[in-house]
């Protein structure tokens, strides 16, 4: 996955007068801290049972310490404070994601096909690159498509009980 | 061994070999569908088979599967199975330049040299190889999985300690549901449903598939499409002439992966990743690795297969399954009424025999196809991402569910994919997360594990009193300077090329 690219270690760049930019390591170090206080906290007791998850909780909650320093010394990139999630591809990832939990939100009521195919229309509906009757056709092609091919394969050839659409008069 | 092999190409025995081959490449294609469950599908078709046929067929599954699941690693960043891992690292950067085609070719070329190096030394090594299996108790096993993890310096991308930090946080992971002794369930909060903790192919499905979808709708309108399909004549030949200018990392990475496979519970999972990290750290140009370096394809692969063959050797010579597929190949033998074991070498030679060719001739026939069906498997990188995205995001699912029938593990496949995505993001690299996902649940058992021995003797003695044990650590540490050291080089001489 190409999705960014870490920083080397050595640059940093001093923050500068009205700069609304944080150093990238800092809210690394702080979301790894929660992570491992979180798992640190839910810990029990018991040494066989938890000395494994306890170790990796500390010695994640000791890297945490060292990329907040990092960060606090101003190593490292910088990112803006409040990254806008309203416009360009930040909101066609926060829609997506929204179209993911309603997916599995709907396999239960709906049935897995039913719901499979909606996903699939909906998202490629909405990513296409315009709203044009013909891309609405091939989005609904390919969400059939897709959902026929996968259930003759994965129904019938490997048996796999995915959950059945119950409102529907006959078995999918 | 002769009249094994005339087992083996008997029509008969081909037939089942191919339709092995055939269910296997479209197993271990399907993200979430792995080699176990193939060969448990295939296995009642086994029983109105003649044994040697019978194993022929769930041999040639198991070694095409280890090769397909390269082609989503390749094509999409989806590792099909544990063991494709480290394949996708170089694998989709490979397509990503336009060069997929390249990179399945690569992978089934190298799933063949692989292939027949483990199939050979099951032949003739299984007696001395099966005794050095014995000698691996909990203690090695623990060595052998922090060695692993030594790989994490390797795939960390820019920053080592965000590298290490992703390893513990996917081992983290691994520890949700019932512990290792199983006398409690950890991170469960009173659900019963995550006491069955994270299925890891749903995981790494989670890690890989989910963050790359995002990214394909993030990045839509500057990438039409995930990458450029270039047809290109003699693409074949040019790639295995290119393997072959490099053999000591095809062969290094072959008998790597056969000696890991003889392992019990390790095999390709742990093969390919310490394969691919040997092909960096003796490449010359280790900056390529990651960026699209076709050894490291290679040596993953080629790594992979050959644990396959290498699994055998405890699974016919000692009755103990060395791989999770294997178990099942194991169960089609007991219900054939054929008991594994030393003797078997002696009273069935030719069934043996017959195994071991039948698993390199499958070899075979996973390379042509593989190079016949990768032009056609390489474009479908072409398919907008406009529509590829949420076609993605279906198989991920689909596969995710199959794995157990849990809609539990599709929830947890969904969350931790969007928490990894946020996490690259901040610098942590998915490459660690999904390792340390894979070497938790072998690490901590062998852990646990020695730690009970040792209530009853030193603990010193345990994890630091056999040869093993010894030379496992010392390849432990050489591993942990080289990273800091040849980490230190690169940065200073990136520091020299900035100034």
């Amino acid at each position: 996955m190409q999705t960014s690219h870490s920083p080397s270690e050595t640059e940093s760049s001093p923050p500068e007068s009205g700069d609304r930019k944080i150093p990238l390591d800092l809210v690394a170090g702080l979301v790894l801290g929660g992570i491992a206080a979180f798992f640190l906290l839910a810990s029990g007791e018991g040494t066989l049972d938890w000395i494994f998850p306890s170790t990796l909780g500390y010695g994640s909650a000791i890297v945490a310490v060292v990329l907040v320093l990092r960060g606090l010394l101003g190593f490292g990139k910088r990112v803006p404070r409040f990254p806008s999630m309203l416009s360009g591809p930040s909101r066609d990832v926060a829609v997506f994601i929204v179209i993911m939990a309603g997916y599995v939100l709907l396999i239960r009521p709906l049935g897995f096909w039913p719901a499979s195919a909606i996903t699939i229309f909906v998202a490629a509906a909405y990513l296409a690159p315009r709203r044009s009757r013909r891309n609405v056709t091939i989005a609904v092609v390919a969400a059939l498509v897709v959902v026929v091919l996968a259930y003759l394969l994965l129904v019938e050839v490997f048996y796999v009980a995915y959950p059945r659409a119950r409102w529907l008069p006959f078995r999918l | 061994m002769l009249e094994g092999l005339s087992l083996a190409v008997a029509p008969a025995s081909l037939f089942a070999i191919v339709i092995g081959v055939l269910s296997g490449m479209l197993v271990g294609a399907l993200p979430g569908f792995t080699a176990t469950m193939g060969t448990a599908l295939l296995l009642p078709l086994t029983f109105a088979l003649p044994v040697d046929q019978g194993l022929a067929m769930l041999g040639g599954l198991y070694v095409a599967a280890m090769f397909a699941d390269s082609v989503p690693a390749c094509l999409v960043n989806i590792p099909g199975t544990p063991s494709a891992l480290a394949t996708a690292l170089d694998g989709f950067p490979l397509t990503q330049k336009g060069e997929g085609q390249k990179a399945i070719i690569a992978s089934s070329f190298s799933a063949f040299i692989g292939t027949t190096i483990g199939g050979f030394t099951f032949m003739f090594l299984t007696g001395p190889l099966a005794e050095v299996a014995l000698r691996f108790g909990p203690p090695e096993f623990f060595w052998v999985g922090v060695f692993s993890l030594t790989i994490i310096g390797s795939i960390a991308g820019d920053s080592l300690l965000k590298g290490v930090a992703g390893g513990m946080f996917g081992m983290l992971v691994g520890a949700v549901g019932i512990s290792a002794t199983g006398a409690v369930t950890r991170y469960t909060f009173g659900l019963p449903e995550l006491r069955g903790g994270l299925n890891v192919v749903a995981a790494l499905i989670g890690v890989f598939a989910i963050p790359q979808v995002i990214a394909m709708v993030s990045d839509r309108h500057q990438n039409v499409t995930v990458a450029t399909y270039q047809r290109s004549h003699g693409v074949v030949l040019a790639t295995v002439k290119e393997i072959l200018q490099r053999p000591g990392n095809v062969i290094r990475s072959s008998i790597l992966g056969t000696l890991v496979g003889i392992l019990p519970g390790a095999g390709s999972p742990v093969a390919s990743p310490l394969a691919y990290n040997e092909a960096r750290r003796w490449s010359k140009d280790k900056k390529r690795f990651g960026k699209g370096a076709l050894e490291g394809v290679v040596a993953s692969e080629a790594a992979g297969n050959a644990a396959a063959g290498g699994a055998m050797i405890p699974t016919l010579g000692l009755g103990v399954p060395g791989s999770a597929p294997a178990a099942v190949i194991l169960g089609s033998l007991l219900l054939h009424g054929v008991r594994p074991g030393p003797q078997l070498f002696q009273t069935g030679s030719e069934l043996i025999y017959g195994f071991a060719w039948a698993v390199i001739l499958a070899g075979i026939a996973t390379l042509i196809l593989g190079s016949i069906l990768a032009g056609g498997l390489a474009r479908m990188i072409t398919i907008p991402t406009h529509l590829l995205a949420p076609i993605v995001l279906f198989l991920s699912v689909a596969g995710s569910f199959a794995v157990r029938n849990s809609m539990v593990d599709v929830f947890l496949m969904l969350g931790l994919g969007v928490a990894v995505y946020f996490l690259a993001k901040l610098g942590f690299h998915p490459g660690p997360i999904g390792l340390g996902i894979i070497l938790g649940p072998i690490v901590e058992p062998a852990l646990v594990q020695a730690l009970a021995i040792a209530q009853a003797r030193p603990v010193v003695d345990v994890f630091l009193g056999s040869f093993v044990a010894k030379t496992l650590i010392l390849l432990t540490l050489a591993s942990i300077v080289w990273v800091l050291y040849s980490n230190r080089k690169e940065a200073r001489a990136d520091l020299t090329l900035a100034e």
